[in-house]
Parts: C-alpha cells; sequence; structure tokens
C-alpha cells in the first residue's frame, strides 16, 4: 500500500465513523423528542392536555388559547402549602430569571388544586412573590377534576389533626411545547441544568 | 526534662477532674453543653402570605456526640405549635404528614431539614414577621435534654439554605 492509498483509506474511515456518529446524534435525539408518554398511559389514546378554562391571579379566563404558541410549564399546588410549593415557584421563578427575554416565549403556571381557599385575591397576593411570567390560575372545581383527568394529574384533600387540611398533589412539573403537545415533566431531583435543558427545548430553533 | 513531663501529666489529670465534676454539676440538660456537641448549625423560617395560618421553617443540626439523639419536639412563643413535618414524592405525588415517631439524628450525622423533605410547621403565628425578625425555638430531646436556636426569617417564595454540617452561611 502506498501512502496516498493509505491516506485515501484512513480518511474514508474518518468520514465512515462521523457519519456514523452523525447518524446516531440524531437518531438519539429523534428518540428523545418523541414527547413522553406517562407510563402506561399511551393505551389510553388521548394525548395528555386540552382544553380548560380558568381564573386568573388579575381575574381574566384563561384558556389553553390564551397562550398558545408558548412553551408551558406546569405546576399544581396551593398557597396554604408552605413547603414544596413555594419553593417548587421559586426555583421556577429561577429558571425563568436564568433565561432572560428569552423565557418571553414561555409561561409558567399554578393551577391551585385548592379552589375552595385560594381566591383570585390570595392567588394574586402570593404571585407577586414570583416570576411575572408565572401565572396562577383558579379553576372551578367542576373545571379542576376535568382538568385533572385530561392532564392526568393527583390531588386528594387530606385532613389534618387541627381540623384543617392539606392536598397531596402531583409534585413534577409538566412541560408542553409551543405547539401544545406535552413534552416531559421536570422532577423535584432533577439537576437545575437538567431541568433548563430540558426548558430550551421547549424554545424556538436558534433562539438558545 | 522529667520534671516538665511530670508537670504536665499533674496538668492534664487535674483538668480532666475539672471537666469530670462540670459534667456533673449539670446533668440536665446535657445535650446542650458545648462539649456534646449537638448543634443547631442553621435555621430559617421562610414568610408566606400576611395572614398565613402556617409557616415552613428548616434547621440543620449536627449531632457530634457519639450516642444517637432522638429530636422529639419543637416550641416557640411566637406560634401557637410547631410541628415535625415530612414531604415525601411517593409515584410524583407530594404528600405532607406529620412525624409522630420523632427523628433519629444519629452519632456524628446531622439531620438536614429541606423542602420536600423534613421540615417544622410553625402553625399560628401570633407576631407579624418582617424578613429579617428572629424567632427563638426550644427543642427538646427524648432523654430530657433541650436545646435552644434562634431562627431568621426569610421573604416568601425564598429557596431555604442547603447547610450541611461545616458550611459557611
Amino acid at each position: 500500500m502506498n501512502v496516498t492509498t493509505f491516506r485515501k483509506v484512513t480518511w474514508g474511515a474518518i468520514a465512515a465513523t462521523l457519519a456514523l456518529l452523525v447518524y446516531l446524534v440524531i437518531a438519539g435525539t429523534g428518540t428523545k423528542s418523541v414527547a413522553p408518554t406517562l407510563g402506561g398511559t399511551e393505551s389510553v389514546g388521548k394525548p395528555l392536555g386540552g382544553p380548560f378554562s380558568m381564573v386568573s391571579q388579575t381575574g381574566e379566563v384563561v384558556t389553553e388559547k390564551t397562550y398558545a404558541g408558548k412553551g408551558w410549564l406546569m405546576f399544581v399546588g396551593f398557597t396554604n402549602c408552605p413547603d414544596i410549593c413555594p419553593t417548587t415557584l421559586a426555583e421556577m421563578s429561577s429558571w425563568f430569571d436564568a433565561l432572560g427575554a428569552e423565557a418571553d416565549e414561555l409561561r409558567g403556571f399554578l393551577i391551585s388544586v385548592d379552589p375552595e381557599r385560594d381566591t383570585v385575591a390570595t392567588l394574586k397576593q402570593y404571585m407577586s412573590s414570583f416570576d411575572r411570567r408565572i401565572v396562577a390560575l383558579r379553576p372551578e372545581p367542576a373545571e379542576l377534576t376535568r382538568f385533572a383527568k385530561a392532564y392526568r394529574i393527583y390531588y386528594a384533600k387530606v385532613p389534618t389533626q387541627d381540623g384543617d387540611y392539606t392536598m397531596d398533589h402531583t409534585a413534577g412539573v409538566l412541560l408542553f411545547d409551543r405547539e401544545g403537545r406535552f413534552s416531559g415533566t421536570i422532577d423535584r431531583e432533577e439537576s437545575r441544568d437538567m431541568a433548563l435543558q430540558k426548558i430550551r427545548r421547549l424554545l424556538p430553533v436558534g433562539a438558545n | 526534662m522529667i520534671k516538665n513531663s511530670f508537670g504536665m501529666v499533674a496538668l492534664t489529670a487535674g483538668a480532666l477532674i475539672i471537666c469530670l465534676q462540670s459534667a456533673s454539676a449539670q446533668e440536665r440538660p446535657r445535650h446542650a453543653d458545648a462539649e456534646s456537641k449537638l448543634v443547631v448549625e442553621h435555621a430559617e423560617v421562610i414568610l408566606a402570605l400576611s395572614g398565613a395560618k402556617m409557616l415552613a421553617g428548616y434547621i440543620t443540626v449536627w449531632n457530634g456526640s457519639k450516642q444517637q439523639s432522638d429530636l422529639v419536639s419543637v416550641q416557640s412563643d411566637d406560634f401557637a405549635s410547631v410541628s415535625l413535618h415530612r414531604t415525601e414524592v411517593v409515584d410524583g405525588v407530594a404528600k405532607m404528614r406529620p412525624i409522630k415517631e420523632g427523628i433519629f439524628i444519629p452519632g456524628h450525622a446531622e439531620l438536614l431539614m429541606k423542602p420536600g423533605g423534613i421540615h417544622m410547621m410553625l402553625m399560628a403565628p401570633t407576631v407579624d414577621f418582617k424578613p429579617g425578625d428572629k424567632v427563638d425555638l426550644l427543642l427538646a430531646f427524648a432523654d430530657g435534654a433541650s436545646l435552644s436556636t434562634t431562627a431568621i426569617t426569610r421573604p416568601i417564595g425564598t429557596k431555604p439554605i442547603d447547610h450541611h454540617h461545616g458550611s459557611v452561611d
């Protein structure tokens, strides 16, 4: 084998390896970008999501159309939740902060699973502590039941010793892309970097 | 030289006796003594909406002794009651439940309270707190020992500091 042939063979091998790598990377991302459906629920057939109608902390009616075209970060909670809810909303605020103006293409939601105690006025006062791009929504009880089924979230009233009650509720943040398709969740255990990576995938290409 | 060593031994023995005496002089509360090294290293109370009936608080307790300590309750004059709670995320669902059995802190280990884990629930504040205010807390342990500490109040929506033993914050 002379030097020229050797070079050709070597470059050929390099090109083939690169092509394979590129293929693998694309195939890899392709698999990932398929919306991860919740385990075992695919057979239900209906995708997670759908229409809703709730009232925001400023008293406006908000439906799934109000913020169509933006990426959504959806969290369910209640204002009497002292531990996990304010911390998650503070974290969400910090994600918006980290993304700066890019995050204008996103909307965060706190959907109250305790409309009994969370009035519009309460939500307004509560949300003043968090990023302005996070909207609190109050569903009527019947709407909450319907929403929970369509978005596959869980909530339950749990009585406390003092005769009051607390709420069990889905802990993760649900993500929806700009076409309104469910694109995954951010769990509490996930790192900030991982969360930001997932959120950046909701942004228009070229914005990040 | 020999004389010096003898002096040292005598001094050490003397110091030891003083230690023993001071230990027996204050049998209770033993854990509050610096030498047993059960210390609250960090304490924060996160404020909620004004008029809120409950606030969450987070403390880090370092047990520098060899024995396990069992934290059974926390009290504060600024609240109607303080209870220990645990948030557990089970199958993606956050559930907050009171801790009735106390919290065991093994020797040379820390109790780190944090959101989504063990925390204090401070009910019905008697004071309208502002950020930076102080909250006096009294921790009670199963062996009768107690430990007092002061927590700082933080604004609503503050993520408590993840204070591990030895952290500077």
